[in-house]
């Protein structure tokens, strides 16, 4: 039909119907909550539904998709790269404690990632596993310092 | 005025709060440096930092840090025609010209004195309000706090992204996830998932470092490279330059007091945005010249116009913000939400409970744009540099501040899942244009939110929207809508914040 651009399953619509998969699920759970629990939920979640499946019909039929990174491999890759980093940042951080998370982790995303010199990534490296140990341990009194594993040792 | 007199030698004799204040400009100031992070980022990173403190301290301190980031932003605007924020955008127009022909040191003058001139001003127009505004805020009631809500997210909907829409979603989504923990009316738990770290809520802390401090990591990961894409060149100055340079806007006095008032009024209403001010003050200069046709080419009018502005709207700002809790922009979105994590609570209660902190902070709002100027001027060569710096660098730094600052908040392992999860949710919303600052608005005012409604509910009944002060609201709310849609169709500058 003109006018009408041809559907396609790309990002864009990816965040529209995760945030219409949101809303969605958000209603079914309130609902089941008593008559005070629901009301300013549901008061809130039906507008939230209703103009997020404006949205995604509107980006699933309609309007000019914004270049989003899966039209650039490159792009993409370093994303999925950098979003990777992050949940070894979290994993590591939980086991064994942002620390030694911070020294680790900031030493191959210098050296490997990012190909700078060994002295510069180790001497970043250190400097902020050491900043991260004094303000959790010493400063603010924080603990799981040493993660869960450090704790049991 | 005894108020205001004891908030002032409080401050003055006080050494922590002097102390604060002479530690978070060139922390702000830094931060308006790095093109690509400026005040949001800076006010998301530093607030773990301040939590614990006693909440006038953090106030202070991350109020001072907040005003002085668009004048450490003028210096890559004037040095690399690079804008350390989008407010900033404006002073390249003549600055960067200034720069190409050798009068870099006289540019960076004019725009930091005009940025003192213009946020002492703009703090001066928020006392100056502050006797107008208490019976205003003694005539609300609850109906009026919950479409304060509403009102507060329409309007940061309206000005933060392309997409009116887009950002009313998101703030339905972050009123949403203010519905997470326990019920403030019931005490029954909601939305938990059986996970008792969440009884207390989504931590906002959290939240906003996941979505601003790492997508922006993450989207500066991926592009890889400097910084900034320029070289400072022709960016050698003589000290003597500034100073002269400072001058100018004394010589051009009247250009400063205009352009600083407009911009502090600009500050106080919601959903002009933060280019607005210093954009219109730009045109203001070029009207009011003799001699426009000098402007784009290194008019030093050009530089005090936006610098002023952007300054003074701080100010101006501040006063939707402290009084109503409906933030006057993105940046003061994060500020709101971060006096709240201190125990502040914005809205009404500032005025009739809180005078004494008012007066403070605006006195904090003067003496961090006084203070910013013998700093600039030690600072500016070396904060020059930091604008060329690798990103490769800044990259696993700030990740480990938002690692540090999660554990800082909340003390629980649990919560680095949570930030991670709004990193990837933040980072999606960049790549496809869905603003961030309406969700940290919902987060922020839902729990205040929902009590209201029910208290209005308990009172009127639905009637309460037929009130004559909700019907202004409800009118104020149109009204954003309609000013998003004619700055759309004039193709006015929103205020990114993706």
């Amino acid at each position: 039909m003109a006018g009408m651009s041809i559907m396609r399953i790309d990002g864009r619509i990816a965040v529209s119907g995760a945030m219409a998969a949101i809303f969605a699920g958000a209603l079914v759970i309130a609902l089941t909550y008593g008559p005070d629990g629901r009301l300013a939920p549901l008061v809130v979640i039906v507008p939230g539904l209703v103009l997020s499946v404006i949205q995604l019909l509107l980006d699933l039929f309609g309007g000019k998709a914004r270049a989003g990174i899966e039209h650039d491999p490159e792009r993409r890759r370093r994303a999925l790269i950098l979003i990777g980093y992050l949940a070894t940042f979290v994993l590591g951080a939980v086991l064994v404690g942002l620390p030694l998370t911070a020294l680790i982790l900031v030493f191959t995303y210098l050296k490997i990632y990012q190909h700078e010199g060994v002295l510069i990534s180790a001497a970043l490296s250190i400097a902020l596993s050491l900043a991260a140990f004094l303000l959790l341990d010493f400063v603010f009194g924080i603990g799981l310092v040493g993660g869960l594993i450090g704790a049991r040792i | 005025m005894d108020i205001a007199l004891a908030s002032l030698a409080q401050i003055l004799t006080d050494p922590v709060l002097i102390g604060l204040i002479v530690l978070a400009v060139p922390i702000g100031m830094t931060f308006g440096v790095i093109p690509g992070l400026g005040g949001k980022v800076a006010i998301v990173l530093v607030t773990p930092f301040v939590l614990g403190m006693d909440a006038a301290a953090g106030a202070v301190f991350l109020l001072a840090v907040h005003a002085v980031v668009h004048t450490g932003g003028s210096i890559p605007s004037i040095l690399l025609g690079i804008p350390g924020s989008g407010p900033d955008a404006a002073t390249i127009v003549d600055g960067y010209p200034l720069t190409q022909r050798g009068q870099a040191g006289r540019a960076l003058g004019a725009s930091l004195s005009a940025s003192a001139v213009g946020g002492v001003i703009g703090a001066v127009v928020l006392a100056g309000l502050l006797p107008v505004l208490e019976p205003i805020v003694l005539a609300f009631s609850p109906a009026e706090f919950f479409l304060l809500a509403i009102l507060g997210i329409t309007f940061i909907a309206a000005l933060s992204g392309d997409s009116l829409l887009r950002g009313l979603i998101i703030g339905c989504l972050g009123l949403t996830l203010a519905f997470v923990g326990l019920n403030p009316i019931t005490g029954e738990p909601r939305f938990t998932f059986g996970h008792l770290f969440l009884w207390s809520g989504v931590d906002i802390v959290t939240a906003v470092l996941g979505l601003f401090a790492l997508p922006e990591m993450i989207a500066l990961g991926v592009k890889g490279g400097a910084i900034s894409s320029r070289q400072a060149v022709h960016a050698r100055y003589r000290l003597g330059e500034v100073i002269d340079g400072m001058r100018e806007v004394f010589r051009h006095r009247w250009l400063t007091l205009r352009t600083s008032a407009i911009g502090a009024g600009i500050g106080i209403i919601p959903g002009l945005g933060g280019d607005a001010a210093s954009w219109i003050c730009y045109g203001h200069a070029v009207q009011t010249s003799t001699s426009p046709e000098r402007f784009g080419k290194g008019a030093i009018e050009g530089v005090i116009a936006p610098e002023t502005a952007n300054n003074a709207k701080e100010g101006g700002s501040l006063l939707p913000t402290l009084f109503f809790g409906v933030p006057g922009s993105s940046g003061m979105a994060l500020l709101l939400g971060a006096f709240v994590i201190l125990g502040l609570n914005p809205g009404p209660g500032m005025m009739l409970h809180h005078k004494d902190l008012v007066w403070t902070l605006i006195w904090a709002l003067v003496l961090a744009n006084l203070l910013a100027v013998p700093l600039f001027l030690a600072l500016s060569p070396y904060l020059a540099g930091i604008a060329n710096l690798r990103g490769s660098f800044l990259v696993p730094v700030v990740i480990t501040l938002a690692f540090l600052g999660s554990l800082l908040s909340t003390g629980d392992w649990r919560h680095l899942v949570v930030l991670l999860l709004f990193a990837i949710l933040g980072y999606g919303f960049k790549c496809y244009g869905w603003p961030r600052p309406p969700l940290v608005i919902g987060l922020v005012l839902g729990g205040n939110a929902e009590v209201s409604f029910h208290q209005a509910m308990g009172i009127w009944g639905p009637a309460f929207f037929l009130r004559p002060m909700s019907l202004i609201l409800l009118g104020l709310i149109l009204t954003g809508g309609l000013l998003y849609l004619w700055r759309r169709k004039h193709g006015r500058h929103v205020d990114h914040a993706h």
